[in-house]
């Protein structure tokens, strides 16, 4: 057995060893049921979610597997489009007009440092409690990744040279522009939508907790205060799984966009 | 009738402030190319050799004197002119026959005649096997034969080339020359040639001007009377020796006055280019 070979088994260990430990601790009823379901079970249930296309919850007001999902994935994609619509301009003004990029950079890079999320009750107020204030939340806290990747792209082409080039084929500016500086600029814009699109994820879950009534996330807070500790934990690992595809996609598709360019 | 003609080309890099002097980077180049030729500019670093360049490509301005290319004045890049430059130029996102066939494609030419002049040109170059692979997964060399065929698939009368082994190694360098001798005898090109590796201009001219410090200017020419074709062996006869050592002999003087130019306006000259 090889050294990659034994790195690739011992990676998948540590995720089957914690499913493990999880399970061996629920079975053994070290922790309640109430506060942990084996996750085996987190399985089973997760698969009957499927099965009958239906979440077993009394009062819920979305209670289709379907619908719940196609709420929260629509959020997702509404938020994070409006994230690239609006900050990919954004990214590119910064870079044309360097004095707007001193004025706005102390506000860009601290940002993130700032709990947008402590903001809900404002949101509230403006939006009320529905889609449009989840959607939002989740374009607030996409857009500055984008923002940021997207001027730092332009601002890293490399401007000895390929200006150069596009003028000695005597193209215009707009030419050079699309045809030079934006695939050039392509690895860090990338980077900002792959950003963008997880922040999204986490905006809009992390919303439907306070400001849904329908949705995934919403889901897990209402079998929560249901006390429907299992089907929670199906809700929780549902999100989970879809979280990892999406980033799993979202990486091969970085490897191909930088792979082709041998970085 | 010459081909390429440059006449009192003067450039200053002029100074917005203060306390920063104005810079003479080019000063009265007087330069007649005539159709066919292989003329190589040869000169100290920081003489002006790129500067230049990029006045005769078009991609700067002069401030006084004329370019006329076939009898005609010009200002800005001219379709007879294609440009070669010495810093990776190769686009990574692209392969390699889509980088060849850029120029053509910003030009309108419909796929199938770019597919058929890109092919011919990277066979020319000797890259038919790497056609489809993106520039870093070529080596140096390779990528910079990339870059040639791009600027040679626009079928230009003059090319203007820019140090473009300077980034190579040594044995890159000798066998990139030499096939850019054999390029150059089956295209029939003008080819202007900035370089500060004398072997290289020697082995490649009909002729060499020598430039002097700053601010540039020729300060020598010297005809390369060694018989074509040549090859990596002439490095040996006699005769090279001899012009190499000619080259030498003016170059050294102006070298040493240009290593006594302060550092800071060679970089001051360089943001402005």
């Amino acid at each position: 057995m090889n050294r990659a070979h034994k790195i690739t088994i011992t990676k998948w260990s540590i995720l089957v060893g914690a499913a493990g430990c999880l399970e061996i601790i629920a079975r053994a009823g070290m922790i309640r049921r109430s506060t942990l379901t084996p996750v085996s079970e987190m399985f089973i249930t997760l698969w009957k979610f499927f099965a009958t296309g239906e979440i077993p919850v009394r009062f819920l007001k979305e209670s289709s597997i379907a619908g719940n999902f196609f709420i929260t994935f629509g959020e997702i994609l509404l938020s994070f489009s409006f994230a690239v619509l609006i900050g990919l301009p954004i990214g590119i003004l910064l870079w044309k007009f360097k004095a707007l990029a001193r004025i706005l950079n102390p506000y860009l890079v601290s940002y993130y440092a700032i709990p947008v999320f402590a903001l809900y009750p404002l949101i509230v107020g403006l939006f009320g409690i529905g889609i449009l204030s989840i959607t939002f939340m989740g374009w607030l806290f996409a857009i500055v990744a984008v923002i940021i990747n997207t001027a730092t792209g332009f601002e890293e082409v490399n401007k000895r040279i390929y200006p150069k080039v596009g003028k000695s084929l005597r193209l215009s500016r707009s030419k050079i522009f699309l045809w030079i500086y934006f695939p050039a600029a392509t690895p860090y814009i990338f980077t900002g939508l792959k950003l963008g699109f997880i922040y999204s994820i986490i905006g809009v879950i992390a919303s439907e907790f306070i400001l849904s009534t329908k949705g995934l996330g919403y889901l897990v807070r209402f079998s929560y205060s249901a006390f429907e500790t299992e089907i929670m934990y199906a809700s929780m690992l549902l999100i989970v799984i879809i979280a990892v595809l999406i980033n799993g996609a979202l990486m091969r598709m970085e490897a191909w966009v930088y792979g082709r360019q041998g970085r | 009738m010459a081909v390429l003609e440059v006449r009192s080309l003067g450039k200053v890099y002029a100074s917005h402030e203060v306390n920063i002097p104005s810079v003479e980077a080019l000063k009265n180049i007087n330069l007649t190319v005539n159709k066919g030729e292989f003329i190589s500019i040869i000169g100290p670093s920081g003489c002006g050799k790129s500067t230049l360049f990029g006045v005769i490509g078009g991609l700067n301005e002069c401030t006084s004197g004329e370019i006329l290319i076939k009898g005609e004045k010009v200002r800005g890049p001219h379709p007879s002119i294609g440009m070669v430059f010495q810093e990776e130029s190769a686009f990574p996102w692209l392969t390699c026959s889509e980088n060849v066939e850029f120029g053509l494609k910003m030009m309108g030419v419909d796929k199938k005649e770019r597919r058929a002049k890109s092919k011919e040109m990277i066979e020319l170059v000797g890259l038919s096997e790497f056609e489809n692979h993106y520039p870093g997964e070529l080596s140096g060399g390779m990528r910079q034969r990339v870059a040639i065929a791009r600027t040679l698939v626009m079928d230009p009368e003059i090319i203007l080339m820019d140090e473009p082994f300077g980034a190579l190694d040594e044995q890159t360098r000798v066998i990139l020359g030499e096939e850019l001798l054999r390029i150059w005898e089956r295209i029939r090109a003008t080819i202007l040639f900035i370089t500060h590796s004398i072997s290289e201009s020697v082995m490649l001219s009909d002729r060499i001007h020598v430039m002097s410090c700053r601010p540039g200017t020729f300060k020598k020419t010297i005809d390369v009377d060694i018989p074509r074709p040549r090859s990596s062996s002439t490095i040996s006869t006699q005769r090279f020796g001899e012009i190499t050592d000619q080259i030498w002999k003016e170059l050294k003087e102006e070298t040493t006055k240009a290593m006594k130019i302060r550092p800071s306006e060679c970089v001051w000259a360089d943001i402005h280019e």
